[in-house]
């Protein structure tokens, strides 16, 4: 009996190594992604899915984290060596972790993927590339065309026109006194507002910094900017200044105002809540003010990156080289919040199988427009600037200054000039430029 | 057999509170793993910015309206649910509600009421002929923070409520029989049997509340994050956004040691006083 009891003893540890042995062996790879999207996250799922089948030993676990606070997580995992193996997030957090010395180059990938334009990919101290450009949303104008023809006025081309429209179509429309349908809405809510204001400070041909890193958001542009801005809020719904992201999307979709700053995923949000509304509405770049010499379209670019203490920094390639192919990266476009994501290949600006697909067809007209104007107008924060590296974009844009003096603005607590001049001379302190 | 609980308390309080204090003496970002020794900067930047005192200011402001507000609708809820009536049970229950339901579905619940312009609480306000135009309860300087201090107290009140009820029923009826003989009212009664009774725990919940509340944040950035400006950007939040929206890890982390001063010194004076009395009864 003792002796069964031992060759029994025996093989379940011979067992319980071989497992541990196997374990070994299993390759698990973390892939951090802000997108919390249910149909984001279910074509994630999907093309790891298929990653994964093609290559057994390897898993991939999707984690998830919000947006506002990437920069903080990010870099307190980054000290603390504890990042993913890759993510997928916005370029202005790349600049800082290149910097920190925390990515790994993907130069080569870049190459092998090939289409991407090398205007989107973010430009660092170096020569090399440490992000692969993946998708991007493009905040245009938009605009509902029934009220625009019933007030007899055309989409806007400068912003004597915006404002004008946008006073214009302010109305009482039930006789009770009080306007129900605005002219505009704008994101004046904290933290969002410089979000919202970002489109409008580009198209008066202003800027946050300028190339050399000084401070540049105080100067007369961006004070003219700010202003216009200004300008606009008695046309906004009441409590704008309290209105973020979804909110200006809610309010648009829900027909409560005629113009919106906003990227494609205005139309999901008008599929939800009004979908006859749908036909109802165009997009234009928005309007060069009086300092600025072309329209503009806010492209928010979304990156893969590879951090640089990832053990398997070929397989992370190789899964990014994955999801960009064809196959993953169609699945990706027409199932992740289709209309809103756009390719950033540019193989896909008139490829029909995409504009084709059964998410797409119905909107394709607006959803090329959309993405023309990207190509041909979009800049991102990174992008100003001809590309110039600036090693303070991403601490300038998270700081809180930015986002409470607009506020304060919208508020009228604080004119424009003031705001601005808040805003620059916090910076020049915080980061010790001009 | 206490090596556990200091092992514990070490990693979890101790290490924690030195780091932040060297910390506060550093010029250090979020994205950087080590920084500049720089002494007493960050702290005299603080001190000297007018930000921080309007922060702290609404800081006072807010413990002390929250305090009062869930003392006084703490104690007279709990005088109420003390009484014998038809469903109480019910009633306790209900009343306890607020403490207990997840804090962002409410808080978010509350956000959408106040909304300007979907929001129930307007609508109402409109249907009965209150008001003509939206009320921006979040959106405008004078309404943001009572608004946020209204939904505080709404929350908390039932903590009060929960441990005065507890000592209210430890009270012997006999002394309220007593009173009522000697012609007592109902007032008299509160002020020479009710209150001295429950003197003690209300102490106790005060300088609870009072710690809760002033370095709570999460209500205040779910309903306005601070805003509008900054009239609801309370001591914590402007710690918070310091740290891990500014990504100034030092002045943080001195914003952070300034407020746990302020806590420190409010309660030794609070227990002093209390101290003195305890002494004279």
């Amino acid at each position: 009996m003792k002796k069964l009891f031992s060759i029994i003893l025996a093989l379940v540890m011979c067992l319980s190594v071989l497992s541990f042995a196997v374990a070994d062996e299993e390759i698990k790879l973390v892939y951090w992604s802000p997108e919390d999207d249910e149909s984001a996250i279910a074509v994630d799922n999907a093309i790891i899915e298929k990653f994964v089948a093609a290559h057994p030993g390897v898993s991939i676990e999707l984690q998830h984290g919000s947006l506002s606070d990437i920069l903080a997580k990010i870099s307190a995992m980054a000290i603390a060596g504890t990042t993913p193996d890759f993510a997928f997030f916005s370029p202005r957090y790349v600049a800082a972790m290149v910097e920190g010395g925390y990515l790994e180059e993907l130069t080569d990938l870049y190459k092998e993927i090939g289409d991407i334009p090398a205007s989107f990919v973010t430009p660092t101290s170096s020569e090399a590339i440490y992000d692969i450009p993946c998708v991007m949303d493009s905040i245009c104008l938009y605009y509902r065309t029934d009220l625009f023809e019933a007030a007899g006025i055309t989409p806007p081309t400068n912003w004597d026109e915006w404002l004008a429209a946008a006073e214009k179509l302010t109305q009482d429309t039930d006789g009770d006194g009080v306007n129900d349908i605005f002219g505009m809405t704008l994101m004046g809510g904290i933290p969002d507002d410089y979000f919202g204001f970002t489109p409008i400070l580009w198209a008066n041909g202003a800027e946050f910094f300028n190339a050399d890193g000084s401070a540049a958001i105080d100067s007369p542009a961006a004070i003219e900017a700010l202003d216009f801005a200004k300008k606009l809020a008695p046309f906004c719904p009441p409590g704008m200044e309290n209105v973020n992201y979804s909110d200006n999307l809610v309010l648009f979709a829900s027909g409560k105002t005629a113009m919106v700053l906003a990227p494609g995923r205005v139309m999901l949000s008008i599929e939800e809540y009004s979908p006859d509304l749908l036909d109802k509405i165009d997009m234009v770049a928005v309007p060069a003010g009086p300092s600025g010499d072309k329209p503009v379209t806010k492209v928010s670019i979304n990156d893969f990156v590879v951090f640089n203490n990832t053990k398997h920094p070929e397989l992370c390639k190789e899964f990014i080289k994955f999801y960009m192919s064809d196959e993953s990266y169609e699945l990706f476009l027409t199932n992740s919040a289709p209309g809103h994501m756009l390719p950033t290949r540019n193989a896909y600006l008139e490829d029909e199988a995409y504009l084709n697909s059964e998410k797409i067809a119905y909107k394709a007209d607006k959803v090329k427009k959309s993405l023309g104007l990207a190509f041909d107008y979009g800049s991102d924060y990174v992008l100003r600037n001809g590309g110039a590296y600036n090693p303070n974009l991403s601490e300038g844009l998270a700081s809180t200054v930015m986002a409470q003096q607009i506020n304060k603005m919208y508020l009228g607590e604080v004119t424009a000039a003031e705001c601005a001049k808040t805003i620059a001379d916090t910076w020049r302190e915080d980061f010790g430029i001009n | 057999m206490l090596l556990p609980a200091l092992v514990l308390l070490l990693f979890l309080i101790v290490y924690p509170f030195v780091r932040t204090v060297e910390l506060s003496f550093m010029q250090q970002k979020m994205t950087q793993a080590t920084g500049k020794f720089i002494g007493f900067k960050n702290y005299s930047r603080l001190l000297g910015s007018s930000e921080f005192w309007t922060s702290f200011g609404l800081s006072v402001t807010w413990t002390v309206t929250n305090v009062i507000g869930q003392v006084v609708f703490g104690v007279i809820i709990s005088l109420l649910l003390n009484r014998t009536f038809f469903c109480r049970t019910i009633a306790r229950g209900v009343s306890l509600l607020p403490f207990f339901m997840p804090m962002v579905s409410m808080m978010l619940m509350w956000r959408w009421m106040f909304n300007e312009n979907y929001g129930i609480i307007n609508s109402l306000l409109y249907s009965l002929g209150i008001t003509k135009e939206p009320v921006g309860w979040l959106s405008t300087t004078a309404l943001a923070f009572p608004s946020v201090i209204l939904v505080s107290t709404w929350r908390y009140t039932p903590f009060v409520t929960m441990n005065i009820l507890s000592k209210l029923q430890t009270i012997p009826t006999e002394h309220y029989e007593a009173a009522a003989i000697d012609g007592a009212s109902g007032w008299k009664a509160f002020w020479h049997i009710t209150l001295p009774e429950i003197r003690d725990v209300l102490q106790i919940v005060i300088v609870l509340r009072v710690i809760f509340m002033f370095k709570k944040v999460d209500e205040v950035m779910i309903l306005t994050n601070g805003g509008p400006g900054t009239s609801t950007m309370i001591l914590p939040l402007y710690t918070y956004k310091n740290t891990f929206e500014s990504l100034q890890l030092g002045r943080g982390a001195a914003s952070a040691v300034l407020l746990m001063l302020f806590v420190f010194i409010l309660m030794v004076f609070y227990f002093r006083m209390f101290e003195k009395e305890d002494d004279v009864r």
